[in-house]
């Protein structure tokens, strides 16, 4: 088997390990490989046709291309930096040896003093949430659709139905709809859309799609191909009522339902997860249970922005770099950042270094419930408010960032940040 | 005869719903915002709602079969769906570089439709 050496491996080409890469690249001379098992660079953003791509990170607004392409660019121009791409890999071990194969080098052993996981996530199924009845064609996650219809120019089916509000769901409504088909309608069980609004008025309102909440989808029909689906609405538990159950002729059902890591490479590294976030619990350099292995963007926490996954892939690529050159300078103990009232998680889950020149810390949450009028309030052990944050609105599918200035970086076992009224 | 037209404001999370009040296409007032930004966007979209329009387009000798394409600014809403008629029947050939005007002044909106990504030719 071939053996090869490199200072920091990238798992991933999408945009965390671009932006990893890049970063870590910039900072030093070490010798990267970045792996990506697609025959392209971009990951996601290649199927991301719409534009809303990079306001806050390059104050200009973006399709997913246009995006990507502006990293990709980069990434290539660097001397110190290998790219790999058809390459799969298949497993990282604690010690940092990185196993993976291609085509042109086979299976082969790469050995590397940092890794940064960035892999991603991938879309919930239909098996994830189990709707009952036939295992028919024509039942496929939005983003699945979206790679036919944007990539290979094929178009899934005419009638859609999509089940789910999440942006991906939004987006391909409208993209279906422009593309000459007939989107009947999105269902979201829960009371609230969990896309962001603009996509909820430029994707359905613009094009007089509905949307239905408090429904969900109870059976699939057909024989072959979906021929209808039963709809019904939920209660307060969201058990469907089965009064409101109807039946709903399509060829097409679209779910976007929610996204999860990909995580299988962290658990066979040995790597920490959360079970909220489903990602790897990491420091605020990014940086996981195991010494030198970093993790950052999707593969991380489910991000809304592309934007804060390439800020936060910067850290890791930045922190992966720090590593090799033993640049870190730890507190004497480590301080927890502590999910309270209204908060479903933190990232960083604790803090673990100095802060040097840095006047804040960014500090990544999302919360459990809409509230209007709040505030994000820091907290230490005693429970006495070190800071807050005024927002108008949090809700759960629009992901929060605070500022923990570098003044509480200090003596604290742990810190607490909650929604107070 | 005044009329009352509802628009939901997408500048942030909250959607307010600001109501603008008309007679024909003269703004009377203004309703129901809660910051600045909506009584901006509801002005906007009240007199002319425009979109950057996305596609794709068939493109042959490439990499890929199809090349996503963009309005390199806003269009007028009520164009979309005469300009992707239009988009329909354009075909390309890679190789296409990212920026590249695919098709000038698509239907008279004075915007040009342009390549989002670089399709290399595969021989």
């Amino acid at each position: 088997m071939k053996k090869l050496d490199y200072d920091i491996v990238v798992v991933g080409g999408g945009p965390a390990g671009l932006a990893a890469a890049l970063e870590a690249s910039v900072n030093s001379n070490l010798k990267i490989l970045l792996m990506e098992r697609s025959e392209r660079l971009g990951g996601i953003l290649e199927q991301c046709i719409h534009n809303g791509f990079g306001l806050s990170y390059f104050k200009e607004e973006l399709t997913g291309p246009e995006y990507a392409s502006r990293f990709i660019k980069e990434v290539e121009k660097k001397d110190n930096i290998d790219i790999k791409t058809g390459t799969m890999v298949i497993d990282i071990n604690p010690d940092k040896v990185v196993i993976a194969e291609n085509v042109e080098d086979g299976l082969f052993q790469v050995y590397a003093k940092a890794v940064v996981l960035a892999m991603g996530c991938r879309e919930r199924t239909r098996e994830a949430i189990t709707i009952p009845g036939n295992r028919v064609s024509g039942v496929m996650t939005a983003g699945t659709a979206q790679r036919y219809v944007n990539i290979n120019g094929y178009l899934p089916g005419k009638d859609i139905i999509i089940l789910g509000s999440g942006d991906i769901g939004l987006i391909m409504a409208r993209r279906m709809t422009l593309e000459g088909c007939n989107v009947k309608g999105v269902l979201e069980i829960m009371p609230y859309s969990s896309g962001l609004v603009r996509n909820k008025v430029q994707c359905l309102d613009d094009f007089d799609i509905p949307l239905y909440l408090n429904y969900t989808v109870t059976a699939i029909h057909g024989k072959d191909r979906v021929e209808a689906v039963s709809i019904a609405k939920v209660d307060d538990r969201l058990n469907p009522i089965s009064e409101t159950e109807i039946t709903v002729s399509c060829d097409t059902l679209l779910l976007s339902i929610g996204l999860i890591p990909e995580n299988e490479l962290s658990k066979s590294a040995g790597v920490k997860l959360d079970g909220v976030t489903k990602g790897a619990i990491v420091d605020e350099k990014r940086e996981t249970n195991i010494k030198g292995i970093f993790a950052c963007g999707n593969v991380l926490q489910v991000h809304d922005l592309v934007d804060n996954v390439s800020a936060e892939a910067k850290i890791a690529g930045r922190s992966a770099v720090e590593y090799i050159e033993e640049k870190f300078d730890k507190l004497d103990k480590p301080i927890e950042l502590k999910p309270g009232n209204n908060i479903a998680y933190l990232v960083p889950h604790r803090i673990e270094y100095k802060i040097n020149d840095e006047k804040y810390i960014e500090i990544y949450m999302r919360v459990h419930k809409p509230m209007e009028h709040i505030r994000l309030c820091v907290l230490d052990e005693k429970g006495n408010i070190l800071d807050s944050y005024r927002r108008d609105i949090v809700v759960p599918g629009s992901m929060e960032t605070i500022r923990l200035k570098s003044e509480f970086i200090r003596n604290y076992d742990f810190i607490k940040v909650e929604v107070q009224e | 005869m005044e009329e009352k037209t509802k628009i939901i404001c997408t500048s942030c999370p909250r959607g307010c719903i600001i109501t603008v009040t008309h007679v024909g296409k003269e703004i009377k007032e203004i309703n129901g915002y809660t910051c600045k930004r909506g009584v901006i966007y509801a002005k906007d979209e009240f007199i002319l709602p425009k979109r950057v329009l996305t596609s794709t387009v068939r493109i042959s000798c490439g990499e890929l079969p199809m090349l996503p394409v963009r309005t390199e600014s806003a269009i007028p809403k009520n164009k979309i769906i005469e300009c992707v008629k239009k988009i329909c029947e354009i075909d390309v050939k890679a190789p296409v570089k990212l920026g590249q005007v695919i098709c000038k002044n698509i239907c008279n909106t004075n915007v040009d439709l342009i390549a989002s990504r670089d399709i290399h030719k595969v021989v």
